[in-house]
């Protein structure tokens, strides 16, 4: 008998389903989740080829590693750090992780509610101008919620390195921000 | 001032983050059914694994084996060989001793009637030596072992005397055979044998293959032939520890 699996199939079966190697759950979970990693993909990588191997690489590691999951935590979690290393290892494999020392000299300001209504779109457009180094340092610490120490764990850098590359994100950002409202 | 910034700042991502962890990309068609073919790529090696290691440890045991046997088999010829070859003297000097004892005994026992059991001895030793020449060559390794056990046994007594002729008819067989003729009969003996173990060696690993193949039903015949190699084995190693004995 062949279990059917709908959008409404909780998490936990459907990972009781992948590590059955039960291809029909795998594929419940790749239509649930393949959206949400393809768009973690792109923000780190840009749209292109790059991203769309990295995402397959990432849904194969999940598939193969499965059994690794532990269950405690949320598994869309679990599936997106996968898709975040994926992308820090590609990102090192070809050589583009470099982290700007260059001050721009800008303020943060007071923000106002205009930014924090932006639109995901155009969120999006924002982080994607943003250097590689500091576009990795934002992503990781505004968007994903990690640590100073982890960043720089991630990244093979001094935590203080991280730090910076943050001030330094937010700083262009408040500016590209300003530039759009004036 | 600088707080309040920072708050305003972190409120702001916090909604951002919100946003962006919720957004979703569109995915290119076909992507399932690639993601599905390198998920069937990397498992099928796996099972292809578990389903032929067994046969596989099998069929590297079984070549072991056929091997180990084959070889031993060469060593064993080639040490019979050259046994055969220092046989002759060992034989005459064996068989002269065995004379001289049966002889003496002849002499001293006057109440038994020598001349007939002579007669009778060497009418058994004309007549078992035609046969000898058929006998396959354990049996007549086993008549040469006894020969040499006899040299190292302490004279019998004077009950025991009596009956003792009667076991040595067996020596003037000995005695009788052409000790070269017996090495040229084990030499083409061995090379009529040689050829069908090569030709059931062949045969067996055929069948190993057919059953590899998917044709479990030589399975059974494989192992016949396992222990028929093994009690090949064991038999000639019981040949040479033989002949070592008489040497």
């Amino acid at each position: 008998m062949t279990q059917i699996y709908t959008s409404q199939t909780h998490e936990r079966d459907l990972v009781q389903a992948c590590k059955r190697r039960d291809r029909k759950g795998q594929e419940a979970v790749f239509k649930r989740l393949a959206g949400k990693m393809m768009a973690v993909c792109k923000r780190y990588l840009g749209a292109g080829p790059l991203a769309e191997d990295v995402f397959m690489e990432g849904f194969m590691k999940v598939f193969t590693k499965i059994d690794l999951f532990q269950e405690q935590g949320s598994f869309e979690g679990w599936v997106r750090r996968i898709m975040v290393n994926e992308a820090l290892m590609a990102l090192r494999k070809e050589g583009k992780m470099k982290f700007q020392e260059t001050d721009f000299g800008y303020e943060i300001g007071q923000t106002e509610d205009a930014y924090v209504n932006l639109e995901v779109e155009e969120l999006n457009k924002l982080i994607e101008s943003l250097p590689l180094g500091y576009k990795t340092v934002f992503n990781l610490y505004a968007i994903e919620g990690y640590t100073h120490q982890e960043i720089a764990e991630m990244l093979g850098i001094q935590e203080g390195t991280s730090k910076s590359q943050l001030s330094r994100a937010r700083g262009l950002l408040q500016q590209k921000l300003n530039e759009l409202h004036v | 001032m600088k707080n309040s910034t920072d708050k305003d700042q972190k409120s702001m991502e916090s909604a951002w983050r919100r946003k962006m962890q919720e957004e979703i990309s569109p995915i290119p068609e076909g992507l399932w059914e690639k993601m599905s073919a390198r998920l069937d790529a990397e498992e099928k090696p796996k099972v292809f694994f578990i389903k032929t290691w067994p046969w596989a440890a099998m069929l590297a045991v079984a070549l072991g084996l056929a091997w180990y046997a084959s070889d031993t088999t060469h060593e064993a010829d080639s040490n019979v060989i050259s046994g055969l070859k220092n046989l002759p003297t060992t034989t005459k000097r064996a068989a002269r001793q065995e004379i001289a004892h049966v002889r003496s005994l002849a002499r001293g026992k006057s109440r038994l009637n020598s001349s007939l059991k002579n007669e009778g001895m060497s009418e058994r030793a004309l007549v078992k030596s035609t046969p000898v020449e058929t006998i396959p060559r354990a049996e007549a390794i086993q008549v040469k072992e006894e020969v040499a056990i006899k040299q190292n046994t302490v004279l019998p007594t004077h009950v025991a005397m009596e009956k003792i002729p009667e076991k040595e008819e067996v020596i003037w067989v000995q005695v009788d055979i052409d000790p070269m003729l017996q090495v040229k009969e084990d030499m083409s003996n061995m090379a009529e044998k040689m050829a069908p173990k090569k030709r059931n060696l062949g045969q067996l690993l055929k069948k190993i293959k057919q059953v590899i193949k998917g044709n479990p039903g030589e399975w059974s015949e494989i192992k016949e032939n396992f222990h028929l190699v093994a009690n090949k084995y064991v038999q000639t190693e019981e040949n040479i520890k033989q002949k070592f004995q008489i040497q």
